[in-house]
């Protein structure tokens, strides 16, 4: 049952296709990695974790941060499948689904060289469920068995985790789920060891203090200023390449840019500014590196409230708005126009979805048809970012040549949500969608499942019992083939209803200096282990000179950049760009690395 | 908690937090708890806010102490010279540098600096904390420095050439006193009273950590602290951050008065 995130080259095929995409310069080279050792990585981070404890993480950073500490029993590999991970092998699944067994591999040990037994995996599991736990994560193992009645408390067992001796763990369901696995390559399926946690007597500490069986081990820890880690030289896999690793808190996209083009940041995650800028700069062009994020953007409807209960008021809205128009002037190289809801390089992303085009004639037919030749009022909701308005401002103008009148109401990021959770009655609002795990499930369940309405995830409250019932049949059906099958039929059903303008999914750039190797970007914030990045000691920095005439302001990053509060799993405001780690750069000499490394900084000067 | 919180966690949660008593008990908690110096924990990652502030506060301490020398060391000396010098080639120099140095925005002032000096002639580090260093503060601490001494330099001067213009100058003048000791000794010592006004709201907005600079060049003090938790939501640092900003400006209020005393004997201190 592997996951098929489709490989990165996929992602970067459709955004060629869309026309703005560039290629990567180089292409890792596995086989001659094996040379090369040492190093250190310096990246940038736009804020600090804020904590790294599995059953507390919440973001995207935060995932990709005690993935580099931390195993689960599977996770994803960088081109998406699902592999064996404390596993010695994929599970055997029982003929009714809902038994899967797990061999663990022999002699794994912790960083702090005790061995990782079936045990850990209980005590792991069982502590994220555990109400003392508070773990805002419980309900991705909610599915097993037992799980739900004792996260509420009302049980003392918990019959869906258990170990049959020493090297064995035996999960049950409640209920056969087809995407369970990926679930499992979630933060919430790391494992601790029991007594590093117990060690500290105020819970919280153990977040900042954490001990894993990953390739790297946290050696240092400036909230607000950096994360050190050094390599695991016993990891089960084999040491990294790397010695080690140094992510800098730099929350400024200018000063971020400065450090890596002073060369003192390895790779650069790049802000919509960012891109413009190095896009124009014939040195750096080349080096740009596009990739898909697991999110959708959109302007929901509310299914739930009249006018637009009614099909052909949102299909006239969805006729009235020219998106491609809107994005090309917008996020030019930044987006693949969205029809539906699952993303490019995601297995069940259907290109030949169809779309609404611009019809203004037929927008105020369908208008008239519905009772409203003249149009009516109503309100987009968005948080308060340029970035949002630059997209729902010229929807407003397109709308008002159909006669609707839209306003657009910008709050504040919790005022937004509540505005468009279980308390607002909005009319529509622009969001963005970002994904817990990369399966078309998480593209569609919680987002048009009828019992997920309002905060759940369904905040268009679409509801449709033959989705319904498709929906709950995918989840419970093994064949995978068959199953996206299904996710795409439901998408199909889903869109030709409008509960959304879909508008766009999100391409992100990074670029890298030209010793970086074998570095493959992954929408999955989980997959990068920084274990096959290594640095080129042949490399020729690129030419540095100052570029006195350009304008170097911060402004026009921190408007487009926006906060960097992205959670992975849900909704984010639209006009948010996932900006959770735009990278920069630390002023310190690259000394000590194997091979020519050391020194760059000085010969580029 | 995320989008899936269940109603009996957001409950247990409130009920952890103490949300659900009514307002004016937890106002007293939160009195009551904060004069016995606990503030609460973070949202975020449940640790006390008070040790944050604790570890944060270095950082800033050592930033102002550098700023604040540079800038008044800068901006008294500039402002003597303008005053002493007001009708030379120095003194027309010297005022409309002043006024563009005051309309530079600090944040441009900060990207510049560390472009010329970070960037191109790479004599600092651009940014960041690095092994805590002095050296990682010196663009910071120019920064600011600079921009602080623009201000003083100002009041400086236009408090020295209202005490120059005064008879007790021309006496000491006429008795025959070097020019040195008029302007040093008499004429200084008297404009400080309004100087020292102008160092002691700079010195606390030094303080309290400088929100635009501490988060440009990545130094995690007190400053980037509180731009963090407000991008966080995290309430209780943003409100530990605010309360320790209101005992800093009362304190350096109070420093203050009592220096006026020192700079002029004729404020008594009732």
């Amino acid at each position: 049952m592997g996951r098929r995130l489709v490989v990165i080259g996929l992602a970067i095929a459709a955004v060629s296709a869309a026309g703005c995409g560039h290629l990567p310069g180089r292409q890792p080279d596995p086989d001659q990695a094996a040379g090369f050792r040492g190093g250190a990585w310096r990246e940038a981070w736009s804020r600090s974790p804020a904590s790294l404890d599995p059953a507390h993480l919440v973001t995207l950073l935060d995932a990709a941060a005690a993935t580099l500490i931390y195993n689960g029993l599977v996770r994803f590999d960088l081109q998406g499948r699902l592999v064996p991970d404390l596993a010695a092998r994929m599970p055997e699944r029982s003929a009714d689904g809902l038994t899967y067994r797990f061999e663990l591999r022999r002699n794994v040990r912790f960083h702090n060289g005790r061995e990782l037994t079936a045990a850990d995996v209980v005590y792991s599991f069982r502590r994220v469920l555990d109400p003392a736990t508070l773990s805002p994560r419980a309900w991705v193992l909610e599915p097993l068995a037992g799980a739900a009645a004792f996260r509420r408390g009302e049980r003392d067992d918990l019959p869906g985790v258990r170990a049959d001796g020493r090297y064995r763990v035996v999960l049950t369901l409640e209920r056969p789920l087809a995407h369970f696995l990926s679930l499992l390559a979630m933060p919430a399926g790391f494992v601790v060891d029991r007594a590093e946690v117990e060690r500290h007597q105020d819970p919280a500490d153990y977040g900042f203090h954490p001990v894993g069986t990953g390739p790297w081990v946290l050696a240092g820890w400036l909230p607000g200023a950096y994360l050190r880690f050094h390599a695991n030289l016993d990891y089960f896999e084999g040491r990294p390449h790397l010695d080690r690793l140094e992510y800098r808190v730099i929350e400024d996209g200018a000063t971020a840019r400065a450090e890596f083009v002073a060369g003192n940041l390895d790779r650069l995650r790049l802000t919509p500014g960012d891109s413009r800028r190095f896009r124009e700069d014939l040195r750096w062009r080349d080096a740009m590196v596009p990739a898909m994020d697991l999110a959708v953007y959109y302007l929901a409807l509310n299914c739930e409230k009249p006018p637009f209960t009614d099909l052909r008021v949102r299909k006239a809205i969805n006729h009235a708005i020219d998106r491609e128009a809107i994005l090309k002037a917008v996020l030019p190289d930044r987006h693949v126009p969205a029809n539906g809801s699952i993303p490019p390089g995601l297995e069940g992303h259907d290109p030949a979805l169809a779309g609404w085009t611009q019809d203004p004639d037929l927008a105020r037919r369908l208008l008239a048809e519905a009772g409203f030749p003249r149009g009516f009022r109503m309100e987009i909701l968005q948080t308060a970012s340029p970035g949002a308005l630059a997209i729902t401002e010229p929807i407003q103008s397109m709308l008002a040549q159909v006669g609707i009148k839209a306003r657009i109401v910008q709050l504040e990021t919790a005022a937004f949500f509540s505005a468009v959770g279980d308390q607002g009655n909005p009319d529509a609002f622009f969001i963005s969608w970002w994904a817990d795990i990369p399966d078309p499930e998480n593209f569609l369940y919680p987002l048009f499942h009828s019992k997920n309405r309002g905060a759940g995830g369904n905040r268009s409250r679409f509801a449709d019992p033959v989705v319904d019932r498709l929906l709950e049949t995918a989840r419970a059906t093994m064949d995978r083939a068959e199953r996206v099958a299904m996710y795409q039929a439901v998408e199909r059903s889903v869109f030709r209803q409008a509960p959304w303008v879909p508008l766009y999914f999100p391409v992100n750039y990074s670029i890298h200096q030209p010793w970086v190797r074998g570095y493959i970007s992954s929408p999955v914030a989980t997959a990068q282990k920084m274990t096959g990045v290594w640095f080129d000691p042949e490399a020729t920095p690129r030419p540095f000179r100052p570029r006195g005439n350009r304008r170097e302001t911060a402004s026009e990053d921190a408007q487009l950049s926006d906060t960097p509060v992205v959670t992975h799993g849900s909704h984010a405001p639209g006009g948010k760009h996932a900006d959770f780690h735009h990278a920069s750069r630390c002023p310190r000499r690259p000394g000590g690395v194997a091979g020519g490394r050391a020194g760059f900084s000085r010969t580029h000067r | 908690m995320g989008e899936r919180a269940s109603p009996e966690l957001i409950d247990s949660i409130r009920r952890e937090l103490g949300l659900d008593d009514p307002i004016h008990v937890r106002y007293l908690r939160w009195l009551g708890r904060t004069l016995r110096g606990d503030l609460g924990r973070s949202w975020a990652t449940r640790r006390p806010v008070l040790e944050s502030l604790v570890s944060r506060f270095p950082v800033t301490l050592r930033l102002t102490v550098l700023a604040f020398t540079l800038s008044t060391v800068l901006g008294v000396a500039v402002g003597v010279t303008a005053a002493v010098r007001e009708v030379s080639g120095s003194g027309y120099l010297v005022r409309p540098l002043l006024l563009v140095g005051q309309s530079l925005p600090v944040v441009y002032l900060g990207l510049l600096l560390m472009y010329v000096f970070g960037v191109w002639l790479r004599l600092t580090p651009i940014s960041g904390i690095g092994d805590g260093g002095l050296r990682y503060f010196a663009l910071p601490a120019a920064t600011l420095g600079l921009y602080g001494s623009v201000y003083k330099a100002r009041m400086t001067r236009a408090a020295m050439l209202e005490v120059l213009r005064q008879d007790y100058i021309r006496t000491a003048r006429a008795k025959g006193l070097a020019e040195r000791v008029v302007v040093y000794r008499h004429a200084l010592k008297n404009a400080m009273v309004t100087v020292v006004t102008v160092l002691g709201t700079g010195l606390s907005a030094l303080l309290v950590g400088s929100v635009l600079t501490e988060t440009l060049f990545g130094l995690p003090g007190i400053g980037k602290l509180q731009v963090e938790a407000v991008w966080a939501r995290d309430y209780p640092v943003v409100m530990g951050c605010l309360l320790f900003e209101a005992a800093t400006v009362s304190g350096v209020n109070l420093a203050m008065d009592v220096a006026y005393a020192w700079a002029n004997p004729r404020i008594r201190l009732a």
